[in-house]
């Protein structure tokens, strides 16, 4: 006959019997009131039983009296004996009570008798406890079979590089704003100084969507159409009013210059833009950019070549090279390249410091370095793709393997 | 950004001397054009659209002049004692004209030339509408010249016609009049040059066969018309550039009409900057030589006046709005490699946008219960959306001018590009447990954008048997991230098994549903294996 411990078997000769910590409780407390022992002992109910069966204590007046301090617990040795496989030093008598307590179970091995001496595809938590598994083989298995595959849950790849450029960025202490998706052409292309009849704007760059939208800043808009009328000489308001899908996330930089007024300002978005364009492996219709823009007395060209020069790090470049462009709403403006391995300088964002066509009509007087990067491109290059659709991969297995 | 093809050969002619392809290569990179391609014969660049003085190869040679330190020439206005004599044309007032004498025609001249044309018709033109150039053979224009307002009855030979037709025909039947002829068509009076034998040009849309150039064409008259008179003007003075740089002779125009005009207006607007200025944007101290130096090298003169300098700008940069364009120049020209970059010491708190904390927050979660995150795009289609989820079509936002029948719409939800997902993925072994996170854009009357993004989770199990209460007990895990109390309702949901779909309650309102996917549905997507989804909100108690 087997014995094996129970759960509680296994609890009380980790932390001790009930009535034992209740004893040495005592002795170093003295007698104590019930209530404050039940704080004190786990399994009180248990260990007050036992000790008063035993004739170690007993209750007077609402507290726990100390009488008689026994020399040993022997259920507690017998637990160790027969976790340790030596119950045959046990008593019957020992045994009987210890199964009464619940400490201990039988264990009941018969069916196990018959396989004695065979082979076993598979061990189990049985022939473990019963120390059966001596008398059988377990299975010897094929070290070379390939295994089946394990699909655990991931996050896309793509995620990830958006939340290491986040992490990055936070870093250097830019906070990130959002913005509507649906989105005003006044934000995204009149508060950038973009004139109504600017290229970029036509239905070939831009996604329209039916409907006029409101306009809450009254100032702002009043201070935007002085700015066109008296720079470019016009302005189309019904083209301002206009709703399109964002195609830039400097519409995002814009609402937020025309709110925050403390400063400095130290912004990021992170967030999808949409552009007509033809559908293939280097074109989609629409993408994540990622923009900042820092705002504060005294900044110039040279702390906006710093920054670039800081958040090329993103790609793993620690040599940058500067090449000047062209954006409507920034003057200077900046291309910054980085250095890859094995491809050369590659082209990763546009970055430059608002005009003041930009800046004083949204009521902000300080200069505002603005930088955007080539989120796609950074993101292919880490996730080593050549094909921008991965980014939106439909294909289960790519993802699996990733 | 326009690419744009100039021959190497002319383009050393005019610079005055041969150049490496690694020469050219460094100097257009130290600029804002880039090179596309340079091959035996060609460069192939790619300019920016604020220089158009650039789109032609006379003014991008200028350009390199300057970088490379070669001396560029004066411009000089002489007289031609011709008048032109202006009517009122509302539907396009302004003109601009220009004599250019001596030339000497070549294949390669008329191609550069027409080359010119095109390019700065198409950009700052605005297809014609703003700006349109016309050059004719000078010798062929006989007598008094008008620009006027005609009836379209009005008849001439077009360019590469052999017959005369009327104005109303070059617009219904030649290939310009059909592509330009919306620039006009509305007005009563079509705008027309007119010299003693009729019209010889027809902006925006022909000129004349008889006064076309050619190679025997020794003076030439150039028209700019069109609907914005500073441009015009500009446009104007970068051909006379052109040609000048060339070593022609230029003979300015007298326009006649309510007023006295001379054109071309060749006027070099002096800019007053204080001396501080340029540090202060650029962060670097330049001396008064320095400035001068490198403004010369752009294309400025420059004077000294105590504390202020006087920029001279030239009359062809029509990108020049105030004095920040002016420092961008000097800028280009010290070479922004060789600012020393630096970081300003300011001190601001970073953070990340409490929606995508929480977004991690699920998506971390989700990954623990053995889902792959998924990414599609917020574009979509209604027969996706609503008919093959068995919904009727709901509003959403639309495009106007889609590309493709797949991407018509944003999408109001994210469940039906799980089960697109599932239903491309059927060959790969299941269970699949998919989920996505991301914005959907439901149309919203009181917005200013009378629309609202919305962040939502959706997830997916296609396994055999049933996972109702696997996905149940999902809900309230995200309720949980969330920290918000939610509470089920049966709901009939067409997409889902009836009796087998739940829908999620917090705060008396609707946030989400989960269920096994209608049969119908699975039907619909090809996918033969059940389904249980879940779809909810991320942010039902939004922070203002």
């Amino acid at each position: 006959m087997q014995y094996f411990l129970t759960e509680e078997g296994e609890k009380y000769l980790q932390i001790g019997l009930p009535e034992k910590r209740l004893i040495e409780y005592l002795e170093k407390n003295g007698n104590v009131e019930i209530e404050v022992a039940e704080r004190e002992i786990e399994d009180l109910n248990i260990a007050l039983l036992w000790a008063k069966k035993k004739g170690f204590v007993e209750i007077k007046f609402n507290r726990i009296v100390l009488i008689k301090k026994p020399e040993n617990f022997p259920e507690e040795e017998a637990l160790k004996k027969i976790k340790e496989g030596r119950e045959k030093e046990i008593s019957d008598e020992l045994i009987k009570i210890l199964l009464q307590r619940n400490l201990i179970e039988k264990a009941k091995y018969e069916h196990l008798e018959e396989l004695k001496g065979k082979e076993i595809p598979v061990l189990n938590s049985e022939l473990i406890k019963s120390g059966f598994w001596r008398e059988v083989k377990i299975k010897k298995y094929s070290i070379d079979i390939p295994p089946a595959e394990i699909y655990p849950g991931k996050i896309h790849p793509y995620t990830k590089v958006i939340k290491e450029v986040k992490e990055f960025l936070i870093s250097l202490g830019f906070k990130e704003a959002k913005g509507p998706l649906v989105e005003l052409n006044f934000w995204n292309c009149d508060a950038l100084f973009m004139p109504s009849d600017h290229p970029a704007r036509e239905i070939h760059d831009i996604f329209f969507v039916s409907g006029e939208g409101k306009i809450k800043e009254k100032e702002i808009w009043k201070n935007v159409k002085e700015t066109h009328e008296s720079k470019w000489g016009y302005w189309d308001e019904k083209l301002a009013k206009k709703l399109i899908l964002r195609s830039h996330c400097t519409a995002i930089s814009a609402r937020e210059l025309s709110k925050s007024k403390n400063l400095p300002i130290k912004i990021f978005a992170i967030d999808k833009v949409f552009r007509p364009d033809t559908i293939d492996a280097k074109h989609f219709i629409e993408f994540e950019q990622c923009e900042g823009i820092v705002a504060d007395e005294n900044l110039s060209f040279k702390h906006l070549l710093g920054y670039l020069k800081e958040i090329a790090k993103i790609f793993g470049s620690k040599e940058v090279k500067f090449k000047p462009s062209y954006f409507p709403f920034t003057e200077p403006s900046v291309e910054m390249y980085v250095k890859i391995e094995k491809l050369g300088w590659v082209e990763a964002g546009g970055a430059g410091i608002f005009r003041e066509e930009v800046t004083h009509p949204l009521g902000v007087k300080v200069p505002v370095l603005a930088w955007g990067l080539g989120l796609g491109r950074l993101a292919m290059l880490k996730m080593n793709i050549d094909d921008i659709r991965y980014l939106y991969s439909d294909d289960l297995k790519w993802l699996r393997e990733r | 950004m326009p690419v744009i093809t100039f021959n190497k050969k002319d383009l050393f002619n005019l610079i005055g001397r041969e150049l490496k392809d690694e020469e050219i290569e460094e100097i257009v990179n130290s600029f804002k054009s880039n090179i596309e391609e340079i091959t035996e014969e060609e460069i192939k660049v790619e300019l920016t659209a604020d220089r158009i003085d650039m789109f032609t190869i006379e003014g991008f040679a200028r350009v390199l002049k300057g970088l490379i330190g070669i001396k560029m020439n004066e411009v000089k206005i002489h007289d031609s004692k011709i008048t032109v004599f202006k009517e009122d044309v509302p539907v396009r007032p302004f003109i601009a004209c220009a004599i250019v004498k001596n030339v000497k025609m070549s294949d390669l001249l008329i191609k550069s030339l027409m080359n010119s044309q095109e390019i700065l018709h198409e950009t700052i033109g605005r297809g014609r509408k703003k700006v349109a150039i016309g050059l004719h053979d000078f010798d062929k224009i006989k007598g008094k010249i008008f620009y006027k307002g005609v009836s379209r009855n009005e008849k001439f030979v077009p360019l590469g016609e052999k017959e005369e037709m009327s104005l109303i025909d070059v617009l219904a039947k030649t290939e310009k009049g059909k592509k330009y002829g919306k620039l006009i068509i509305e007005a009563n009076k079509w705008p027309a040059f007119i010299d003693e034998e009729g019209i010889f040009s027809f902006p925006p849309i022909l000129n004349s066969e008889r006064t076309k150039i050619t190679e025997n064409t020794k003076n030439i008259f150039i028209d700019v018309t069109g609907t914005d008179k500073n441009l015009v003007n500009k446009v104007l003075n970068i051909l006379v550039l052109s040609f000048s740089e060339r070593g022609y002779k230029i003979e300015g125009v007298k326009i006649k009409g309510k007023k006295e005009e001379y054109t071309p207006e060749w006027i070099e607007k002096p800019l007053e900057i204080e001396k501080s200025y340029f540090a202060k944007i650029l962060g670097r101290e330049f001396k008064e030589n320095e400035i001068e130096n490198l403004l010369k090298k752009m294309g400025y003169k420059t004077l000294f006046k105590k504390d202020k300098i006087i920029v001279i700008t030239p009359p062809y940069r029509t990108d020049i709005i105030s004095k920040i364009d002016i420092v961008e120049d000097l800028a280009i020209a010290f070479g922004y490699n060789n600012f020393e970059p630096e970081l300003p010491n300011i001190f601001t708190v970073g953070g990340i946008h409490p929606i995508e904390k929480i977004s991690d927050e699920i998506r971390e979660a989700l990954v623990g219960f053995g889902f792959q995150e998924i990414v599609r795009p917020a574009l979509t289609n209604s027969e996706k959306q609503f008919k093959k989820m068995l919904l009727e079509e709901k509003e959403t936002i639309k495009i106007e001018n889609p590309v493709s029948e797949s991407y018509t719409q944003l999408r109001v939800w994210l469940l039906p590009d799980l089960m697109e997902f599932l239903s491309k993925n059927t060959k790969e072994p299941y269970p699949q447990k998919i989920f996505e996170i991301g914005d959907v854009v439901l149309p919203e009357k009181n917005e200013e954008t009378l629309s609202k993004n919305v962040r939502k989770v959706a997830l997916a199990i296609a396994s055999s048997g049933s996972f109702f209460a696997e996905v149940k007990r999902i809900a309230l895990e995200i309720a949980k991230k969330l920290n918000i109390e939610i509470s089920f309702e049966d709901y009939n949901h067409p997409s889902f098994i009836n009796g087998r779909c739940g829908k999620i309650i917090h705060n008396k309102k609707e946030i989400g549903f989960f269920g096994e996917i209608n049969p119908e549905v699975l039907e619909n997507f090809k996918v033969y294996i059940p389904v249980a989804a879940l779809e909810m909100e991320l942010n039902p108690n939004p922070r203002e």
